[in-house]
């Protein structure tokens, strides 16, 4: 079989992620398959492959949207199918998805720039304080702000509504990591904790002025609580079969799905210390 | 908004016409190039570059591939205005560039319900309406000697829109439910 990998150059900038899509190519290759990266200029190519493996940042603006569904339309084995990459992206759509299906979620309002003061108070009696702000569209935790009173509400919510027409806003979950569940056609294939850095609220938080990265603590898959596997399922399901990861915080009144990501990083060193056969699980995924 | 109204409608079980497959299918030019090629409708051999190359030749019409934008294309007349023009169009390489080769005359017609703007076209808009779904838009199509051949669909400005033929379509839509 022969698998492209779709990339763009800055998935080589890291060395823990360029040494993960080296190990993704040697298992495909060890699995007897063929296994080449592809870049925005190779996209009219796609239909000579059997499957597509998108490694590129995913959103339905990007060109990795392109590729996914001209190989779907192609009839490949697509890893992030458009569907995929559509619902996980937008943040909208899943308020709307965790609503739907009673996924236990922090509660959530969307925001369309309402600011009259029965509006205001209805967000803050129904979610308290501090609360969280986001636009449809965000990564790596840019445009995601907190806000702990109505004036900081205010101003930080004017300034993502020149970005975006609609915003969510969410109760704020206090925790020390978020867990990550990495699942593949349904099933946990990894297992981490995201650790918060001290003196942040994020996975990734600007601390004095600095952008900084809390731990990443790999898991084993069959130590999660049946609780937890259970609702990361229902929500995979949910969106499709293809591989997500999820973010999960553990509170006191039990889980709370933040949200559900397409095209989930997987790191040399990170995420396969304790399950190291993630990569065969794709690869094996990919040619099915 | 209107992607959005349709991922809210989706994701709630409803059917909606156009749905988010539909609309993205139309305004990213590939994805309308390939749809339009499976369907019988003629389309140019279009290319995907995000710089200029050596097999790349003037005339041809240029339309950035990022997200949603109005008002894409660019025709270029010689090759030594390629290489700029690609530049800043794929804004220094981020996007690919869509490039189609200049064999007719280009025109930009705003497709309503499967009516156009212009009547020389009304049939192809019809054709196209078939298969794309999409309710009100612009297209860009060249006419050469075969006919009509498809270029590009972008979301059309309300003052592009004839909004006479707008509402009679809607009267003998609303009739026929
Ligand atoms: N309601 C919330 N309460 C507390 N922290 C949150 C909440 N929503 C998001 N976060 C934190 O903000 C960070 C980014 O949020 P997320 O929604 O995952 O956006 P992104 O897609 O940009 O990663 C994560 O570390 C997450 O734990």
């Amino acid at each position: 079989m022969k698998i492209a990998c779709f990339v763009e150059a800055y998935n080589f900038d890291l060395k823990s992620e360029q040494s993960a899509l080296l190990k993704f190519k040697s298992t495909a290759e060890s699995m007897g398959h063929s296994f080449e990266f592809i870049f925005k200029d190779d996209i009219s190519k796609i239909s000579d492959y059997n499957a597509l493996f998108i490694r590129a940042t995913t959103d339905p603006s990007s060109c990795a949207y392109i590729v996914s569904r001209l190989a779907e339309q192609s009839g490949l084995k697509v890893i992030d199918d458009p569907h995929s990459i559509r619902t996980c992206s937008n943040k909208v759509i899943l308020h709307d998805i965790f609503q739907k299906n009673n996924i236990p979620s922090p509660g959530s309002i969307l925001f369309y720039g309402d600011y009259s003061p029965e509006n205001i108070d209805g967000i803050f009696k129904s979610l308290g304080y501090p609360v969280i702000i986001k636009t449809p569209y965000t990564r790596f935790s840019s445009h995601v702000e907190k806000a702990s009173n109505v004036a900081e509400f205010i101003e930080i919510s004017k300034h993502l509504l020149r970005k975006a027409k609609v915003l969510v806003v969410q109760e704020y979950v206090q925790s020390d990591f978020d867990w990550r569940v990495g699942i593949l056609r349904n099933e946990v294939i990894y297992l981490c904790k995201y650790c918060i850095p001290k003196g942040g609220w994020k996975v990734k938080s600007k601390i004095n002025g600095k952008n900084v990265w809390g731990d990443t603590i790999a898991v084993p898959r069959d130590s999660i609580s049946p609780e937890l596997k259970d609702i990361s399922i229902t929500l995979s399901k949910y969106v499709g079969n293809g591989l997500y990861g999820l973010d999960v915080k553990e509170t006191n009144e039990g889980y709370k799905v933040i949200e559900i990501n397409d095209n989930p990083s997987i790191y040399d060193g990170f995420e396969d210390v304790i399950d190291k056969d993630i990569y065969e699980k794709i690869i094996t995924e990919l040619i099915s | 908004m209107g992607y959005y109204v349709s991922a809210h409608a989706e994701t709630f079980g409803v059917e909606v016409t156009p749905n988010c497959t539909e609309i993205m299918d139309a305004y990213r030019n590939p994805l309308l190039m390939e749809k339009a090629r499976r369907n019988g409708i003629r389309t140019n051999e279009y290319r995907l570059i995000t710089s200029a190359k050596s097999e790349i030749n003037a005339p041809a019409v240029l339309f950035a591939v990022n997200p949603f934008t109005n008002n894409s294309m660019k025709v270029v007349d010689s090759d030594s205005n390629l290489p700029g023009m690609i530049k800043k169009m794929s804004m220094g390489a981020r996007f690919p560039v869509s490039l189609h080769p200049l064999t007719g005359e280009v025109l930009e017609i705003t497709q309503m319900f499967g009516e156009s703007t212009n009547e020389e076209t009304s049939g192809f808009t019809k054709r196209f309406y078939e298969v794309f779904n999409i309710p009100i838009c612009k297209l860009v199509v060249q006419i050469d000697d075969g006919g009509v051949v498809l270029n590009h669909c972008e979301p059309a400005m309300k003052k592009e829109v004839k909004w006479d033929i707008v509402h009679d379509k809607m009267r003998e839509i609303k009739q026929e439910l």
